[in-house]
């Protein structure tokens, strides 16, 4: 990769029914001040498997990389399943690299929070989640 | 003491101290005023060592010694106290171990914890900071006014001879401006030689300066008294702004 | 085979026992010869030669540390029951008695840890500290004795948590086991004082392949120190030893690890705790020394609300490979783990984390975090993580946060500018990183362990 080249990966991921959804994300950082943003919001829903896995590898001569992984699920059945995996190889001192992940399921507190305020659970919920997944467009917007 | 001969710094390539000369003996007060990045801070930095700014002409001389040969540490133990406006946390570390630890560094002699602690606990009541700031973590969480003090405090600890202090004041209400001012009193009498940074001219109601620089775009486009601060004080920086 | 007579008392548990030698290596007959001198029931050595079996038959793992340089013949060529070096002091390393200087450490103590002396004081802490336990009912002795006072428990648990066919390490010390720790707490009681493996009379000769079991009965607690900051210099290549704690139902138990191995050892080493209803397993790892150690100290949350938190300090230098951190899988519901991990390394080191969060069908309402931070100082220094969530119950939540930076340029111009030597100042800003997992040590081992960890930077310790 050349020096000071960026990429920014943003994606959403719907699993349903029995979708099995392998997610494989590599990202070499070889040139000085490269910058790498992964960012991965995804629900799972009925018997769905979602297996992320992200390697982000800083070798020597990267200096000042930067590099970040932020990776979250929301499991919204009981049988579907999730396998996070984002993994940091740093081979050079003058980097910053952060990765950060959740999966879990819907708060029942904004839930509950939105059911006060009049919205039926279920209503609640699909705002929810679009909230969630709305995150990932955000971002790009932004940029 | 401290001797400044046209220097020049640079920083990432640009050159944004230009050929000042400075003089400053014991018990000497100088003032350096100037608006918002006119090259105050990066003075007192480059003169601190910072690893960033690199003396590219004239010299910095402490005690007789070239200071761009000096390593910051080297610097500091030489007796040259430069206040940071901002210094950085540094999580898990106390207070009083870090005191201890720059004490450590200036003494041959081993130096009891226990003294640390007591040294510690004067210096804290003495700059309005609770007692219990020898455990805290150094500046992890501080409010900007506890920065100030706890810095202030620091140097009353350690000692100096040559103090640069860069906008002690800000943040600051009227009680800690006064403590600066004896602070300063202080140190001179005891034979400091002191470069006061500052843009606020409402400091100098409580102490009277030997000098007063003013710096504009990384120069000195004065030099005069008091009178020159209240100058100031009444017309701002405008009219030692370069002609467009 | 050849006997030599006991040039030092071992302690009280055993009054002659030979020092044992064995020229038949990596074989039954080692295995055989090992259960005969030990007098151990038929059960064991059934046990044993079991283990032996899958050892050969078991690869070795395909991820983690290099491995390359184990030559299993070279490193059981002698078995000892408990591993005592008679060297003479002027053979131990200079860096090692650099250490023990610096950390001012006395002579005879020193001669102790070196292996060269077997006569210290320790008998008599000894003595004090087992009337004590024994008003409680507390048991506390070596895996040895153990085995012949208290069968009942090592037939009912051993190799219960970690079986011999877990791994290939955990096989090879099934077979070849030798001391180790084994502590009993009865229903309720509290032990308030640590209990330290140093205070088990020459337990300081790290045992190659130590095997520890701890039994914490419902309502009870206790904390346990392995090892110590003072590098212990051993002739044995390769450690392998496993760790099995059951923590029932409301009980407590801390373990400490301070490993700090010579740099020529290879660590690799199986902990698991099992925690049932309320309990809490409290895992603290402190690895600096050896030239590999591969450990990842874990929890198994098999009751209501069982609790499991593991701390993991890693340095590694020159040469060295820390690959370690934490497991745990979480059965049942309410259950909740932390794992911390904090890891630096310098001159050319590299520290891998390495854990697992799983939860199964049902945990629910689990959680769980996972926060590893790494220092480069180097960049020379390498450092991974590898961080594995597995979730099959919708109700967790399972989060996690690694960074990985280098030292702040500006904390140590700071620090400098406050007059601090640079070797000082990068001390100090490392000794802040760990100090969320050195603050859990009781002060003497933390005031040495940081201590340690400076010179370890300065490059005086080989």
């Amino acid at each position: 990769m050349a020096a000071k080249a960026g990429v920014e990966l943003s994606g959403t991921f719907i699993a349903k029914k029995n979708d099995s959804l392998p997610i494989s994300i590599s990202i070499h950082h070889e040139a000085p001040e490269t910058k790498s943003r992964i960012f991965v919001r995804g629900i799972a829903q009925d018997r769905s498997v979602v297996s992320f896995r992200a390697n982000a590898r800083l070798k020597k001569g990267a200096r000042k990389a930067d590099a970040a992984i932020n990776a979250k699920a929301l499991l919204l059945s009981q049988n579907a399943r999730c396998e996070l995996q984002p993994d940091l190889e740093i081979d050079e001192q003058e980097v910053r690299a952060t990765h950060t992940t959740f999966v879990g399921p819907l708060d029942e507190e904004e839930i509950f929070y939105l059911q006060s305020r009049g919205v039926s659970e279920e209503k609640a919920k699909e705002l929810l989640i679009k909230g969630f997944l709305n995150i990932a467009q955000h971002v790009k917007q932004v940029k | 003491m401290l001797l400044l001969k046209n220097l020049n710094i640079t920083v990432q390539e640009k050159e944004i101290v230009h050929d000042i000369s400075l003089e400053i003996h014991p018990k000497e007060l100088h003032v350096l005023m100037g608006p918002n990045g006119s090259g105050k801070s990066s003075l007192a930095m480059a003169l601190a060592g910072h690893p960033h700014y690199q003396i590219t002409g004239g010299l910095a001389s402490f005690l007789g010694k070239d200071i761009s040969r000096l390593s910051a540490d080297e610097r500091a133990r030489l007796g040259l106290f430069t206040l940071f406006q901002k210094p950085p946390p540094i999580p898990g570390i106390p207070v009083a171990s870090f005191i201890q630890t720059a004490l450590q560094a200036r003494s041959t002699k081993k130096i009891a914890p226990r003294t640390t602690r007591s040294v510690v606990a004067s210096a804290s009541q003495r700059f309005g900071l609770p007692g219990t700031m020898g455990d805290r973590e150094l500046f992890v969480g501080f409010s900007g006014g506890e920065t100030k003090r706890m810095e202030l405090a620091i140097l009353s600890v350690l000692g100096a001879k040559i103090a640069i202090l860069d906008e002690p004041d800000s943040g600051l209400d009227i009680d800690g401006m006064k403590l600066i001012a004896d602070e300063i009193v202080k140190y001179l009498q005891e034979g400091l030689g002191i470069l006061f940074i500052t843009h606020n001219p409402r400091m100098l109601e409580y102490i009277l300066p030997n000098r007063v620089h003013v710096m504009i775009q990384g120069a000195f486009a004065q030099s005069g008294d008091i009178a020159l601060a209240r100058d100031i004080e009444h017309k701002g920086f405008a009219p030692f702004m370069p002609r467009v | 085979m050849s006997f030599t007579p006991p040039t030092y008392q071992y302690g009280f548990w055993v009054k002659d026992r030979p020092y044992f030698r064995s020229p038949h290596g990596l074989t039954k007959k080692a295995v055989e010869e090992l259960s005969f001198q030990k007098n151990e029931p038929e059960w064991m050595l059934k046990k044993r030669l079991e283990a032996f079996d899958i050892f050969f038959k078991k690869d070795m793992p395909e991820w983690g540390a290099d491995l390359s340089g184990i030559r299993f013949q070279d490193i059981i060529s002698y078995l000892k029951p408990t591993a005592e070096q008679s060297k003479r002091w002027e053979d131990v390393p200079e860096g090692i008695k650099y250490t023990f200087d610096r950390l001012g450490i006395p002579e005879a103590e020193r001669k102790f840890l070196a292996g060269v002396s077997a006569q210290f004081d320790s008998e008599v802490v000894y003595h004090k500290i087992k009337k004590k336990l024994e008003q409680q009912g507390v048991i506390f002795c070596d895996t040895d004795s153990a085995i012949r006072n208290y069968p009942e428990f090592f037939q009912e648990y051993f190799g219960k948590l970690i079986p011999a066919a877990d791994n290939k390490f955990a096989a090879l010390n099934t077979a070849f086991w030798s001391g180790g720790s084994f502590v009993y707490i009865p229903q309720g009681i509290h032990v308030d004082i640590p209990l330290q493996a140093y205070f088990r009379i020459n337990a300081r000769n790290m045992g190659q392949f130590e095997r520890t079991l701890i039994i914490a009965e419902p309502g009870s607690s206790v904390h346990y120190i392995e090892g110590c900051t003072a590098p212990v210099y051993s002739q044995d290549a390769l450690h392998a030893a496993v760790v099995e704690i059951v923590v029932k139902k409301n009980a407590r138990v801390q373990y400490t690890t301070i490993q700090n191995w010579s740099n020529d050892v290879y660590n690799l080493v199986t902990k698991r705790a099992f925690v049932e209803e309320e309990g809490e397993m409290l895992w603290i790892d402190g690895n600096l020394g050896s030239k590999v150690t591969m450990k990842y100290p874990s929890v198994f949350l098999k009751g209501q609300k069982a609790r499991g938190e593991i701390l993991s300090l890693a340095v590694a230098g020159r040469a060295q490979h820390q690959d370690a951190g934490g497991k745990a899988i979480h059965i049942a519901p309410e259950t909740s783990s932390l794992i911390t991990s904090k890891s630096v390394s310098h001159t050319g080191g590299r520290t891998s984390y390495r854990g697992l969060v799983r939860v199964t069908p049902n945990a629910k309402r689990a959680r769980s975090h996972v926060q590893c931070d790494a220092l480069i100082l180097d960049k020379d220094s390498r450092s991974d993580t590898y961080p594995t969530t597995q979730t099959n119950e919708a109700s967790a939540r399972l989060s996690h946060e690694a960074t990985v930076t280098k030292l702040s340029d500006e904390q140590l111009f700071y620090l400098k500018a406050r007059g601090l030597k640079e070797a000082d100042a990068r001390s100090m800003i490392v000794n802040g990183f760990l100090e969320p997992v050195v603050k859990t040590l009781p002060l003497e081992y933390a005031i040495e362990l940081n201590r340690l960890i400076e010179l370890q930077m300065e490059g005086a310790v080989g």
